[in-house]
């Protein structure tokens, strides 16, 4: 058992192939639009606004739909209409493996059921921290809001499995490393491979995969915990505590020795987040 | 608009090091003349090179962009100095530099209509300053 995306589920349950799963997911991709893009197709926001957006996005931990309120773009229920309209026109892997022929439509029902089951306890809010980690509520909000940046940030799509206590797992080539300072100390360890690395340090510097050099990804993971770190730290910070971290430490963890390792199943590449308590 | 103006860029991350000032060294009419990893290298060639805009990240090891910042003021008032910060939610931070003097805080990663923008305005303030020391 462990976290996967209703795709690979469907692989391993010998419904579909790769293959099929790959030309489902380049017609969805062709198919869906971003809310964003879907506004703007409405006429309901303009391109300039979508960019507004976006730079807010980057900087703080809002959603699309709490800065288009912010800033006044559109009243609540106009966006409640753009978000119900959205959704029912947005096709899921499912419904695009079925409108390419390669899922019989009558099985796919029963098929997100033995997911959504085998999937339950994976859900990100669901992820109990483990009793002897500080900082508990910081730990939660940090494996919060992975996800989260690593969707806006380099459109990885990434999923957080359950915690394991550190027993010498091998971690991904690449690495960095920020301990904050609530509870006496956390240290947030993110571990990738090079393609995980690689995009992930190519969306924070917002270039071409292929302009980053690949001798600095330990320094991309690096400054992608920095934000990670600097906007989980802002929720406590708005209820008026002062939660100081370092810079990030880079490279030196070939294996998990402390803490708990989460691992991470992404859409691009191979990683692992590692908490660990400091003393 | 025709006036130059020079920058010094801040950052400990090697990568965001060398991206920002290709960036910078893409917009018309800039001039990147230094780069630090801390605050105290940067402290010493801001004081060296004298350039009309700093550009300097907020958490560096070492010196940290604020702490540096609040040195500037007194070794090189005049510098105009704009802040990058990582941690894009953390307003405590950014509230501190505005009261420390920068100009202004830019997010990362870097937006380059912003970053043109600050460039821009930098430009037409130097071409004032110097018209105005003209007359």
């Amino acid at each position: 058992m462990a976290v996967k995306f209703f795709g690979q589920f469907l692989i391993e349950q010998g419904e579909i192939n790769a293959t099929q799963l790959r030309d489902a997911l380049d017609f969805m991709e062709a198919e869906n639009l971003s809310l964003g893009l879907f506004a703007v197709e409405k006429t309901w926001l303009k391109p300039m606004d979508i960019h507004r957006i976006q730079l807010e996005q980057r900087q703080k931990d809002a959603s699309f739909e709490e800065i288009v309120l912010e800033l006044g773009l559109l009243p609540k229920a106009k966006l409640d209409a753009l978000i119900q309209e959205h959704e029912a026109r947005r096709v899921r892997i499912g419904d695009a493996l079925v409108r390419k022929g390669h899922l019989a439509a009558g099985r796919l029902g029963g098929l997100l059921e033995r997911f959504k089951v085998d999937q339950e306890k994976y859900t990100t809010c669901d992820i109990a921290m483990p009793a002897d980690l500080r900082a508990p509520k910081l730990a939660a909000a940090l494996v919060q809001l992975l996800p989260k940046f690593t969707e806006r940030l380099a459109e990885i799509q990434l999923k957080v499995g359950e915690a394991e206590r550190a027993n010498g797992q091998t971690l991904p080539d690449y690495c960095a490393a920020v301990v904050i300072h609530m509870d006496k100390g956390l240290e947030l360890l993110l571990a990738g491979d090079e393609a995980f690395a690689a995009r992930l340090t190519a969306g924070m510097l917002g270039a071409p995969i292929e302009d980053v050099n690949s001798f600095l990804l330990d320094d991309g993971l690096g400054e992608f915990l920095n934000v990670l770190a600097g906007n989980a730290v802002a929720i406590f910070e708005k209820q008026g505590e002062r939660v100081p971290f370092d810079p990030p430490r880079l490279g030196g963890h070939s294996e998990a020795t402390a803490g708990y390792v989460f691992p991470l199943i992404a859409t691009h590449g191979k990683a692992a987040l590692v908490l660990s308590s400091i003393s | 608009m025709d006036e130059k103006i020079t920058v010094v860029a801040v950052d400990d991350s090697q990568i965001v090091l060398s991206h920002l000032t290709r960036l910078l060294s893409e917009m018309e009419g800039v001039e990147v003349v230094g780069t630090a990893k801390d605050g105290l290298e940067a402290i010493r060639i801001v004081n060296e090179a004298k350039p009309d805009l700093v550009l300097m990240d907020i958490v560096m090891p070492g010196m940290d962009g604020l702490t540096a910042l609040r040195t500037l003021r007194s070794t090189a008032p005049n510098a105009r100095v704009a802040m990058v910060s990582s941690v894009g939610g953390s307003s405590t931070r950014a509230e501190e530099a505005f009261r420390l003097g920068a100009i202004q805080v830019i997010g990362k990663p870097f937006d380059v209509a912003q970053l043109d923008a600050l460039v821009t305005s930098e430009r037409a303030e130097k071409k004032a300053r110097i018209s105005k020391g003209a007359r």
